[in-house]
């Protein structure tokens, strides 16, 4: 794919590397309103203005010197294009090879005539030698803009068809835009939060407009009253994506002050582009900077942060600044935003790649936690430590064996019920700590004792969480001078986030020893990552009262 | 006797202490018990003792790291642990017995019969720890050549020629000793598979040759069975 686009690009570039026509054109008033001609001795060629001056409401001449040396001869038959304002006569010497439009009469014939016009010259007119190319023009629709007006000289058939065998291939990557501008805007219909797909599709068609914009004028007729209204459209595309390519980058990156960075931006693209209405070239020149300066600035930040794919988006960037420096406009406008595309779209796959492995990972971590959970029942540490206990009752009291067992029993029956879930209400989970407080009560002979505030019995929470706090709290507390471990949890609702605190009452046995260490702490982040992903916080710390874990759920 | 129980669960604790005295009933025996790790170690630093029981998980910890530490000591260690799959391992340490979780009377009986038994239990003992400056350093039971008494200490002579003291006796050593070592002399524990042969020196006195050159005393009423288990 990357093969036949390079192909491509090589092939625009070759294809437009063919210069405008370089002609010195010079103009002059025609002050005889039609009665005189070119060639008359009272238009003295040397006395002409060069062009670019502003001839207000009045009908003109232009005219400029073709030499015909033997080589031309050879790409008979000849032609010319002709890119200029106005309704015009053609002249070859003394020969009208065509108009566009009547001059002087514009207002009176309507809108005839197109601001791109080729014309032929006859094979017999086209003879070794100097030659002049004249034209009588006026222009009343601009009367006030200056005249300019472009030549070129060549084949007949090739001045016509290059411009349209470059519009062809232009096209070819226009559709190439339309079709991943379709893709990417269903992608975000089926998953809304994926907004950088969503950006990312709207730069494409964007891009597609602009492309389409750019080369309409090869096979659309445009009068040149009308051709203002095309540069104003590229002009408003231009801004468009100058704001939008930086913004998704910065979406993509997590760059921060965002919302302010972009505020500021966007009225700078605002103020260059309503400050230089008019000079078109320019703007859309001043814009497309603005969007490489920024860009280039925030993904160099994210490469200092080794943010990943930053320094292939920075090369990217870099490579396509230097293309639109270096080539023709209309050749890097292309290349230069056919790179930046390409680079956003390397950070989407990037990115979708990441989320797949992601989404692979919290799979596994589903199946690992589901594992654990069970493992609960059977690890043997609790089993046969149990089992233990319970023979010595069973030798002892009957009558309590059978009080354990049942604790045991429920205990066993509970977490077969929640094994297969992610939430539990969190009455079935306190159930659950309380069945374990009665089962180690008999296992450890210490008095532990459960209080609960405040809880919420609509609320759920990942199972064995709380379960697990409380089996840290047994393992590393030994009972208070009471002879008794007390536990208490309490739910709170604070302005940001919901939280549960269980405190255990008792002493610490080892106060310092890091909390990563206590048993179970992976488990329980692993089970609020499940379901929170990353909108949660563990708090686990000893407090004068005891020991005190803290789980807050972000909104 | 001294017995002390590392055991966190209270009702596990008294039964096996229950079961211990069920044990030694006629001989007098002191059965002590802590919860944790650290009040293990401070009883064993401040008082004497013949046997441990020792919960390989203690309210969290790893009992291995105090295992280490035990079969350092000069008494024997017993485990008593619902981790089965750890038993092997425990027994290369040089443990004495390793009792799984739930446990019997006959089963605890039977660990403690390995006490007072004088014999080899043939365990797969890989490892003699000792203390030395303060650290513990685990000595292979391979690069071991024979084994001195020497009062209530044991001197290990190495292949290569180093010493090293233990501190448990000839008697505990040879009970957690490997099939390999053989206690051919009231002095002396020998590794079997260093021995060249058997020579006898005129009065009656028999020695056994190593293949390093050396020569131990055999003691004379075990001669006949050395003889006829190894040498014919």
């Amino acid at each position: 794919m990357y093969k036949k686009l390079s192909f491509l690009i090589l092939l625009i570039v070759l294809a437009s590397c063919d210069p405008p026509g370089d002609y010195a054109i010079k103009i002059k008033e025609d002050k005889s309103s039609g009665k005189s001609f070119w060639s008359t001795p009272d238009f003295a060629f040397a006395e002409w203005e060069i062009e670019g001056n502003n001839m207000r409401d009045s009908i003109f001449w232009a005219k400029t010197e073709i030499i015909l040396k033997d080589n031309i001869l050879d790409k008979k038959p000849l032609g010319i294009a002709v890119n200029s304002f106005g309704a015009y006569e053609m002249y070859w010497d003394d020969v009208l090879l065509g108009t566009n439009g009547t001059p002087g009469q514009e207002l009176l014939t309507g809108k005839v005539g197109e601001t791109d016009r080729y014309f032929y010259i006859p094979n017999e007119l086209a003879t070794v030698g100097k030659h002049h190319l004249t034209m009588r023009i006026s222009q009343y629709y601009f009367p006030g803009y200056d005249r300019y007006i472009g030549i070129y000289f060549g084949n007949h058939e090739q001045i016509i068809r290059n411009p349209l065998e470059l519009t062809a291939l232009i096209h070819i990557l226009a559709g190439a835009f339309l079709i991943t501008f379709l893709y990417y805007l269903l992608l975000f219909i089926n998953d809304r939060k994926n907004i950088p797909a969503l950006l990312f599709s709207i730069s494409c068609l964007l891009f597609f407009m602009l492309i389409i914009m750019e080369y309409l004028k090869f096979y659309v007729p445009i009068h040149y009253s009308n051709f203002l209204v095309r540069l104003e459209t590229i002009g408003v595309l231009t801004l468009l994506i100058s704001f939008l390519i930086p913004f998704y980058f910065s979406i993509q990156f997590s760059i921060p002050w965002r919302k302010l960075v972009f505020v500021l931006y966007g009225g700078l693209l605002l103020f260059i582009f309503i400050k230089f209405r008019g000079s078109y070239d320019f703007t859309a020149r001043s814009l497309a900077q603005s969007m490489w300066l920024i860009s280039i600035v925030m993904v160099s930040i994210a490469a200092f942060y080794r943010n990943k794919g930053a320094v292939i988006v920075l090369i990217g960037l870099i490579a396509s600044a230097l293309v639109d420096y270096f080539l023709y406009y209309d050749v890097s406008l292309f290349l230069s935003f056919t790179i930046i595309l390409l680079c956003m779209l390397y950070m989407l796959s990037a990115k979708m790649k990441e989320e797949k492995f992601v989404y692979e990972q919290s799979l596994i971590r589903s199946e690992r936690l589901k594992n654990e959970l069970l493992k609960k029942k059977i690890q043997p540490h609790f089993l046969m430590n149990t089992l233990t206990s319970l023979m010595d009752w069973v030798e002892e009291s009957p009558k309590k064996s059978v009080q354990f067992i049942e604790a045991l029993a429920e205990e066993f029956n509970m977490l077969n019920q929640i094994e297969d879930q992610t939430l539990i209400p969190i009455t079935q989970e306190i159930a659950l700590c309380k069945s374990l407080l009665k089962i180690m009560s008999y296992r450890k002979e210490t008095k532990y004792i459960w209080n609960d505030f405040n809880i919420d019995v609509t609320k759920k929470i990942p199972p064995a969480v709380i379960h697990t706090l409380v089996e840290n709290g047994i393992t590393h507390c030994s009972p208070s001078s009471k002879g008794a471990i007390v536990f208490e949890l309490m739910y709170y609702e604070e302005e940001r986030f919901n939280g549960y605190e269980l405190i255990t009452i008792g002493t610490i046995r080892k106060p310092n020893k890091p909390v990563a260490e206590r048993t179970g702490t992976k488990y329980i982040k692993s089970r609020l990552q499940e379901s929170y992903r990353d909108q949660w916080q563990f708090i686990s710390e000893a407090t004068e009262k005891g020991w005190k874990n803290e789980i807050r759920i972000y909104r | 006797m001294q017995i002390l129980i590392i055991e966190d669960e209270l009702r596990i604790a008294k039964r096996l202490k229950r079961m211990i005295q069920t044990f030694f009933r006629s001989l007098l025996c002191e059965v002590h018990h802590v919860d944790t790790l650290d009040e293990g170690l401070q009883f064993i630093a401040d008082h004497k003792i013949d046997l441990l029981c020792l919960d390989l998980n203690l309210n969290g910890e790893n009992g291995f790291e105090m295992l280490k530490q035990a079969v350092a000591g000069s008494f024997q260690t017993i485990i008593i642990s619902a981790y089965r799959e750890r038993a092997i391992e425990a027994f290369e340490y040089g443990v004495l017995d390793f009792v799984p979780k739930p446990f019997t009377q006959e089963r605890i009986d039977q660990a403690f019969h390995r006490i007072i038994n004088e014999k080899s239990a043939h365990l797969s003992t890989r490892y003699l720890a000792i203390k030395r400056k303060g650290g513990i350093y685990l000595i292979k039971t391979e690069d071991v050549l024979y084994i001195k008494g020497a009062d209530v200490y044991a001197e290990l002579v190495l292949k290569n020629g180093i010493t090293a003291l233990h501190n448990k006796t000839l008697e505990s050593l040879v009970q957690i000793l490997s099939s390999d070592f053989e206690r051919i002399h009231k002095s002396y524990i020998v590794n079997m598979t260093e021995v060249k042969g058997i020579s006898i020196e005129p009065g009656s006195k028999y020695s056994l040759e190593l293949n390093s050159g050396e020569f131990l005393p055999i003691g004379r009423t075990k001669y006949k069975e050395i003889k006829s288990k190894w040498f014919e």
